[in-house]
């Protein structure tokens, strides 16, 4: 039983440590196809391959040995200079590594490999390695001192140290790495011998080795001054290892606590090479000596300072954490200062340490981003062969950390990004030299902490989005009207790509371009609560960035109270807050409470909005605070009742049948004891999206949140008798000006406004049938109620080098005109719509505006 | 059809006059007076979250889900949390009876004339003196419903490997 469950111990082992290899192997290729001279490179791959075949060996997944077995006699051509790798070699060998992993996978499953056929690609192996040595598959002579030499100190410590020291000595001496070399020699065998009978030809080969050798071995005997030590010496240092040790105990002996590492033969690999790259003796007879020390660090990772844990126990550790986090808090909430000195200060001690351990715990569940990473160089390879492109990858910054569980998160976003990068970003090689590139494109990666956030570029020095294209395919889709479309900023457009079924690919590629994806890509990003942005240049290449907070598990939140209700809200989200100012209210243009931030419009949203069920209360606007969010680009108000406190907080997450709401990211316990729920910012957004689509006859009113599908949203005022309107995208703010400011300048009325000279427009004069000369009740009733309040309401219209206020009477709303009601008008109306079932003129701002420039004294008497 | 499997343990509480049961072995305890968080804009059979020692537990008005129609600012005092899948969930009930060896009763299947919401939730019908219990089906009563052609379904699957 015991024994049974030693074994999935270590076979479950030995596939989280040999896939781990594998991904290295990955890069390591990919790297060594581009400097195949690399002895250490081959080497560390050399030795990953060989590990992985003693240890299927050992394990009896013989598939799997087989297939290991014929990759690493075609590396050890290589590593001894017969061959060197191309890019039909790296190929091959990935491939290879690819059925690995597949074999491995077979493994978990079924606890065995014995249903895997690897006879093709073996052959294919077998075939490179013959085909390539042709009919004298003798191993050089380089190679041979390298087996020497090593050997030689093997037998020294043999001879001086006690007898089970010798046979680890010899174990990771090259006494088995003869073995290899012996086998490959003769030629390649597709199955390789038991342990002891490895042992045992390494015996027996070993002596003939003297005979082509000898050359190099004398000269490697020279330099090396146990060199003399004949190798009928080794071979009765093998003997003396068979006779001390039954052969299968010899994969333990040099690990006995990791058994998975059994093939211990594989360290002295870098001796060899380091010999055969006629590296000085010394060194060489370094690496001997020390063994598996230099390879200890590069194959298993420090084996004394690491241990692997188990995710789900950092995950329980991390839900006990939270509860003490939790406990402390309920204490300092509960310890007054009419609490007694010594638990003042255990609380304080308590709160301390908890804090120490949070932290301390967080770190370990931190990873640097680059584990993520080192598959990226076999990916965009394998992209780029496919596509038949020139790809070189650069990255930045892979030491950076974050959150295990994010890390997982944005893998495939990540994988998505940069396969687009390379497939759809990058032109081929010809389109690159005549755009006057480099022939070579650039992916580049840089990735940083940036205010508890992780920062993740991935550019690009490609063909850059075509806005245009993105613009018209938004409108073919009717996902958005043309005019929705042009009214957007380039970077607004660029974001475009992250509607759903959008892909501009002009062919759909194995790769990419199928429409799905860019939309996953955001809406993974934003379950984990980062942001994605996109810039970019035609011909320039284009700059994805994800913002990525560092951890989920405990966020700084602030707590605001709504009625009686108290919630959270990520600190993440939070730009300002803003106690609503008694003399500045809360103005509600139609359905829509806008507020003046320093000038700025604010769109708010009210609680109520979100939080409320059944009939909505009456909104109050007053007495209030204002959380200002930005939340998928979008930056509004969420107007509170009281804000109470900022606190870090555990978050908790909803039971699965409540993820669906998307009001909430979670709950979370407070000091009191008290459960309260964590808003979702974006989720608000989400929310309020919703309704505003669910309720067409009140389509106005939340229009600062979305895109506007195919209406022109509208300012709608009085000016006298008139109803008239004003894109909103031509104000930039709306003021009120006090009569006693306003100044008359060479006959025109201006006021100082932020610090320039703003030119005052009135309507009344410009608009046919309405206004002074119109002389109606309602211009006069209006001006005298203007007069009554003692100030202007003013559009403000700015553009660089002008500032013009235009005067109204009254807003009433802000609403979507319908573009089929609608019928071209005479300056300065640029067109009559109906909104609201009722005829309004909207007003040509920029005509308007300049056509007042060069203003004729005519306006100022418009007053 | 459900009445051939009979439960020999049974929790017993009221809703209302309806006097109900789960299997004794999914009541992981039962609370009284628990403070509860409401959370908008969900179903109206969530009636809000407890905290049971730091675990935050979805509390479901188990009137609600039965389609008992009890005044709106009727709070059930008790709280009976039951183990699931999916963690911790809390039943809200006015008051709870004992348990109940039904080792000798007959388990009759329900009545077809009860309505739609009990005959989902409702497994099988014990006749007592003057009195029925309804026997429930925790993972059917705790859930939140939505659609019920799926959420049955899940139901089915997980009845089976209960089954096993």
């Amino acid at each position: 039983m015991s024994d049974a469950e030693d074994m999935s111990e270590i076979i479950a082992e030995f596939l989280v440590e040999s896939r781990e290899n594998l991904d290295r192997l990955d890069e390591e290729f990919v790297t060594l196809e581009q400097d195949p001279t690399s002895a250490e490179l081959l080497g560390s791959i050399f030795r990953t391959v060989h590990t992985i075949k003693g240890t299927a060996a050992f394990l009896d997944f013989t598939r799997l040995e087989q297939l290991t077995h014929a990759g690493e006699n075609l590396l050890s051509l290589m590593r001894d200079g017969a061959m060197s790798l191309d890019s039909t070699l790296t190929t091959v060998l990935l491939q290879m590594v690819d059925r690995v992993r597949a074999i491995l996978d077979v493994v978990e499953a079924e606890g065995t490999d014995a249903g895997m056929d690897v006879a093709e690609m073996s052959a294919r192996l077998i075939a490179l390695a013959n085909g390539d040595t042709g009919p004298s598959p003798e191993p050089t002579p380089a190679a041979r001192p390298a087996e020497t030499a090593p050997a030689v100190e093997a037998v020294e410590e043999a001879e001086t140290a006690p007898a089970v020291e010798a046979v680890e000595e010899a174990e990771t001496a090259p006494a088995v790495e003869a073995v290899e070399e012996a086998e490959t020699a003769p030629a390649v065998e597709a199955e390789a011998p038991e342990t002891a009978a490895e042992v045992e030809i390494a015996a027996e080969t070993g002596d003939p080795v003297d005979e082509p050798g000898v050359d190099t071995a004398e000269a490697a005997a020279h330099e090396s001054p146990g060199a003399e030590i004949s190798l009928a010496e080794l071979d009765q240092l093998v003997h003396e290892l068979e006779a001390a040790e039954a052969p299968p105990v010899l994969a333990f002996v040099d690990a006995p606590p990791a058994p998975t590492v059994a093939p211990a033969p594989v360290p002295p690999a870098p001796a060899p090479a380091a010999a055969a790259g006629a590296a000085p003796a010394a060194p060489t007879a370094e690496h001997g000596a020390d063994g598996d020390k230099p390879t200890g660090a590069a194959g298993r990772s420090s084996t004394e300072t690491s241990i692997r844990v188990d995710v789900a126990l950092l995950d329980r550790l991390m839900n006990l954490v939270s509860e003490l986090v939790l406990a402390r808090n309920q204490i300092n909430q509960n310890t007054g200062s009419d609490a007694s000195a010594g638990l003042q200060a255990a609380a304080q001690q308590l709160d301390i340490v908890t804090g120490d351990l949070q932290q301390a715990l967080m770190e370990t569940r931190m990873q640097p981003i680059g584990n993520l990473w080192n598959r990226l160089p076999r990916m965009i390879r394998d992209l780029a062969t496919q596509l038949d492109k020139r790809v070189s990858l650069e990255m930045e910054g892979s030491e950076t950390e974050l959150d295990k569980t994010l890390l997982e998160a944005i893998r495939d976003p990540l994988t998505h990004i940069i396969r687009n990068a390379v497939d759809h970003g990058l032109e081929d090689a010809a389109a690159r030299l005549a755009a006057g590139k480099p022939e070579t494109g650039t992916v580049s990666l840089r990735a940083r902490h940036e205010g508890g956030q992780v920062i993740v570029e991935i550019s690009d020095d490609g063909a850059g989005l075509n806005l245009e294209a993105i613009g018209a395919k938004v409108v073919d889709r009717g996902l958005m009207s043309a005019e929705a479309v042009a009214d957007l900023s380039e970077r607004e457009l660029a974001n475009l790509v992250f509607l759903p079924g959008l892909s501009t690919a002009k062919a759909i590629t194995k790769v990419s371009g199928r429409g799905v994806g860019m939309d996953v890509v955001k809406r993974s990003i934003d379950e984990i609560g980062g942001t994605i942005d996109i810039q970019t240049e035609l011909g320039k290449g284009t700059v994805f960035t994800l913002r990525i907070p560092l951890t989920l598990a405990i966020i700084p939140a602030l707590r605001v109270r709504c009625a009686d209700e108290r919630y959270l809200i990520p600190q993440l989200n939070v730009l300002e807050l803003h106690r609503v100012d008694p003399t500045a209210p809360i103005e509600l243009v139609g359905d829509t409470p806008l507020y003046r931030l320093r000038g700025e419009l604010l769109p708010l949203l009210h609680w109520s909005d979100v939080l409320a069920d059944g009939p909505l209360p009456a909104k109050v606007w007053t007495d209030k605070y204002i959380v200002v969010l930005e939340a998928n680009g979008r930056i509004f108000g969420f107007v509170v009742d009281a804000v109470e406190n900022t606190e870090e907080i555990v978050v908790k997450p909803l039971r699965a049948h409540l993820k669906d709401l998307d009001t909430f990211a979670g709950s979370t316990v407070l000091g009191d004891g008290s459960v309260a729920l964590i808003l979702d910012p974006i989720g608000i957004t989400r929310v309020v999206d919703l309704q505003a689509g669910d309720e067409p006859t009140r389509g106005g009113e939340h229009d600062q949140f979305r895109i506007k599908a195919g209406h022109e949203t509208v300012l709608v005022c009085t000016s006298g008798s008139t109803r008239i309107g004003f894109p909103l995208d031509g104000i930039t703010r709306l003021e009120s000006i006090p009569l006693t400011s306003i100044e008359h300048a060479s006959g025109v009325e201006v006021v100082t406004y932020r610090g320039r000279l703003m030119r005052l427009v009135r309507l009344q004069s410009l608009l046919p049938g309405g206004g002074w000369s119109g002389g109606g009740g309602g211009g006069f009733d209006d001006m005298v109620e203007a007069e009554a309040a003692r100030s202007l309401l003013v559009l403000v219209h700015e553009s660089d080098d002008d500032v013009a206020g235009i005067v109204v009477d009254r807003i009433i709303e802000v609403s979507d005109a319908d573009p089929n009601g609608s019928r071209p008008g005479n300056y300065p109306v640029r067109v009559s719509v109906l909104i609201d079932g009722r005829v309004t003129d909207v007003i040509d701002i920029e005509a308007v505006v300049a056509a007042t420039r060069g203003d004729t004294p005519a306006m100022s008497g418009a007053w | 059809m459900a009445a051939t499997k009979t439960t020999q343990l049974l929790a017993t509480f009221w809703v209302g006059h309806a006097h109900l049961a789960i299997d004794a072995h999914h009541v992981q305890e039962v609370l009284v007076n628990q403070p509860m968080v409401r959370v908008p804009r969900t179903e109206p059979s969530v009636r809000g979250l407890i905290n049971l020692r730091g675990q935050v537990v979805t509390a479901i008005g188990l009137a609600d889900r039965l389609g008992i129609h009890q005044p709106a600012d009727h709070n059930p005092p008790f709280c009976v949390v039951v183990r699931t899948d999916d963690g911790p969930v809390s039943l809200l009930v006015d008051s709870v009876g004992g348990v109940l060896n039904t080792e000798d009763l007959r388990c009759d299947p329900p009545p077809d004339t009860l309505d739609e919401a009990m005959q989902y939730l409702v497994t099988g019908v014990h006749q007592l003196q003057g009195d029925l219990l309804l026997v429930l089906d925790v993972a059917r009563a705790t859930e939140v419903r939505a659609g019920a052609s799926t959420t049955s379904n899940d139901n089915q699957s997980r009845d089976n490997r209960e089954e096993f």
